[in-house]
């Protein structure tokens, strides 16, 4: 059972403001989790997890770590909210 | 061109062998789409972002690239439009989302790269469910996409802006993306071809993750050959996708005329339950019939835990959500919007920017990854996932495919769907199992229901098996017939009568018409 002081710290860490009303989130919420909850019914014991389906490639093709010049600065700050500069301007953050 | 036949009629192959034959110019064919598109987009709203003018441009270069040998290819000419998650440079690209509505990549999506080296290209973005999340293409922030088949109702989702472009006329051809049946259904409700091919054999370069573990791009096309052509231009290893499978050339086209004879196909009961529509349920067993008849040993098997897998990809796809739309939060693209400091800013940003399905899934994920409850939910998640991916190596030692519905039902009332998230979850039941277990799906048109709308069948192959999917693809289309055929198709009732001709008034020229309507009749 989830209640609103789980739902709470859940939106903090997922950086979400919730609204106002609540009532509707956290029924939907609950019906999510339980959703969810239907897995107890498997029998899951000595089943390791499986996180990517082509584990027989040996995970992750890592390729050589080069500098390469596909983007150049002012590119990269194009969609920039706010830029000063060549920077992002971001709020304070301490 | 001559009268005999609409450019619009053509299919992306069949308009490329035109344009390479000098039969029609990559112009002409451009502005018959945006004739099209003058009439319908209005209502359907199939693009977020239509370039006309820029794809002008691309098209008298192509000409000339044509007309000088330096681009050739089936689909050299061919005006396509891709669904709005996928990078493209200097054209907008939304995700269907106000946090990302001024978005303009820096750079394209190797699956947009590599359509344009085959001389494809792009005169717009198609629209999605935002980032994917949804079933119906109602759940984006530029409104809803309608089915050009039947204007109330949802063209499918979330790839339904590019099923419907390609259904209307709009475009020759699209792509699309899957992660839990988001190109296979909307083809299913649109009565097209749409291929999700085996995990890692697409590139997801640039396109925007919803759930890493299990998207993949793919084409939505109107027929099979179609299918094949644009898979065989997309697919490449790629070194900026970690993922990325280095795979042998597919060979898709060669399949096409090899046929059935004695391929093993299973049939799952457990796709065959009772919420499935009677039509659809005809249909698809008709469709089987039909394989059989043909050569192929068809068999019905138990394949299990199918109840298991929405739940599991729910889990799994919000818990990846929530960690890839962390990045949304305001600093270096997308909305901003102030706050009162750092975190108040990403907050209110995040709050104002994702529609409410996205918020539910990233509180769901985040929830499922969170202290004290990952083990519970999404740990256990994984496991399940792994006994369904075992489950489907186990029966691919049997049977080279599986077939199936695609959907539950025909392509809903916009606006249908209730207000109960996982009652919208469940439709996805048919689709989910292949994304869990990263093997190639294809939908596509196996009829239509007593509303003549398409009914969508579902062919799965084990992983790398493309090939048998576009044999027994390519071999079900020769007897039922194309796209075009499908508009004059008779409607199939819940009894698996065949009922009076579709709306369109066209007549079935086939010659195995008479062998179809058997085949409906025994089901």
């Amino acid at each position: 059972m989830v209640n609103e002081k789980v739902l709470e710290r859940v939106s903090r860490l997922a950086e979400l403001e919730l609204p106002k009303e609540r009532d509707q989130v956290l029924r939907d919420f609950q019906r999510l989790v339980d959703f969810a909850g239907m897995l107890e019914g498997l029998q899951l014991g000595g089943v390791e997890p499986l996180y990517q389906v082509n584990e027989e490639q040996a995970g992750n093709a890592f390729r050589e770590d080069l500098v390469t010049q596909d983007l150049d600065r002012e590119e990269a700050l194009e969609n920039a909210p706010k830029r000063r500069g060549e920077f992002f301007e971001v709020p304070k953050t301490f | 061109m001559d009268g005999e036949m609409g450019i619009l009629e053509l299919t992306a192959v069949e308009l490329g062998k035109k344009i390479k034959f000098g039969e029609v110019g990559v112009e002409e064919a451009l502005e018959a789409v945006i004739e099209r598109i003058q009439e319908r987009e209005e209502s359907l709203h199939c693009y977020v972002t239509l370039d006309l003018e820029g794809a002008r441009a691309k098209a008298r270069l192509l000409q000339k690239k044509l007309l000088n040998g330096e681009v050739s290819g089936p689909l050299a000419g061919v005006p396509f439009a891709v669904k709005d998650n996928l990078c493209t440079k200097g054209m907008r690209t939304t995700c269907g989302s106000k946090i990302l509505k001024n978005f303009v990549p820096p750079y394209d999506a190797t699956v947009v790269r590599n359509l344009e080296s085959a001389g494809a290209f792009i005169l717009g973005k198609t629209n999605l469910d935002e980032f994917g999340m949804g079933n119906t293409t109602e759940r984006s922030f530029a409104g809803a996409t309608r089915n050009p088949w039947d204007e109330e109702r949802s063209a499918g989702g979330s790839s339904g802006g590019s099923a419907a472009a390609v259904a209307s006329g709009e475009c020759f051809a699209a792509l699309g993306t899957d992660t839990g049946g988001s190109i296979r259904q909307p083809a299913a409700h649109c009565g097209l071809v749409g291929l999700k091919p085996t995990y890692g054999t697409v590139s997801r370069y640039g396109l925007i993750a919803y759930c890493s573990s299990m998207d993949q791009a793919g084409p939505i096309t109107k027929d099979v050959r179609d299918c094949a052509a644009v898979m065989e231009a997309i697919a490449s290893y790629d070194e900026k996708d970690a993922t990325s499978l280095r795979r042998e050339p597919l060979h898709l086209q060669s399949a096409l005329t090899e046929g059935v004879s004695g391929l093993k196909i299973g049939i799952p009961k457990d796709y065959f339950e009772e919420k499935l529509q009677p039509e659809v349920e005809h249909a698809v067993r008709a469709a089987m019939k039909e394989l059989e008849a043909q050569g192929a040993i068809v068999e019905e098997f138990e394949l299990g835990l199918v109840r298991y897998a929405v739940p599991t990809y729910y889990t799994i796809a919000c818990a990846e959500a929530s960690s890839n739309l962390e990045r949304y939060d305001g600093m270096k693209y997308g909305l901003r919007e102030a706050g009162t400091g750092l975190h108040d800013t990403y907050r209110q940003t995040r709050a104002k920017g994702f529609g409410e399905e996205v918020k539910r899934r990233i509180l769901l994920g985040t929830f499922a990854l969170s202290e004290g409850y990952y083990e519970q939910y999404y740990l256990k998640a994984m496991k399940a996932r792994r006994l369904i991916k075992n489950r489907f190596d186990e029966v691919f030692q049997t049977y080279d495919l599986l077939l199936g519905p695609a959907a539950p039902t025909t392509a809903p009332q916009l606006g249908s769907v209730g207000d109960d998230p996982v009652q919208a979850y469940l439709a996805d039941v048919y689709t989910v199992p292949a994304n869990l277990a990263g093997i190639p799906a294809m939908s596509l048109p196996c009829g239509r229901d007593a509303q003549g709308m398409p009914i969508g069948l579902q062919l799965m192959a084990d992983r790398f098996q493309e090939r048998t999917i576009f044999r027994a693809a390519a071999t079900w289309e020769q007897v039922f017939g194309g796209f075009r055929q499908l508009r004059g198709s008779r409607r199939i009732d819940e009894l698996g009568q065949l009922g009076g001709f579709g709306q369109f008034g066209g007549t079935r020229q086939h010659e195995s018409k008479a062998r179809w309507e058997e085949g409906m009749g025994q089901a």
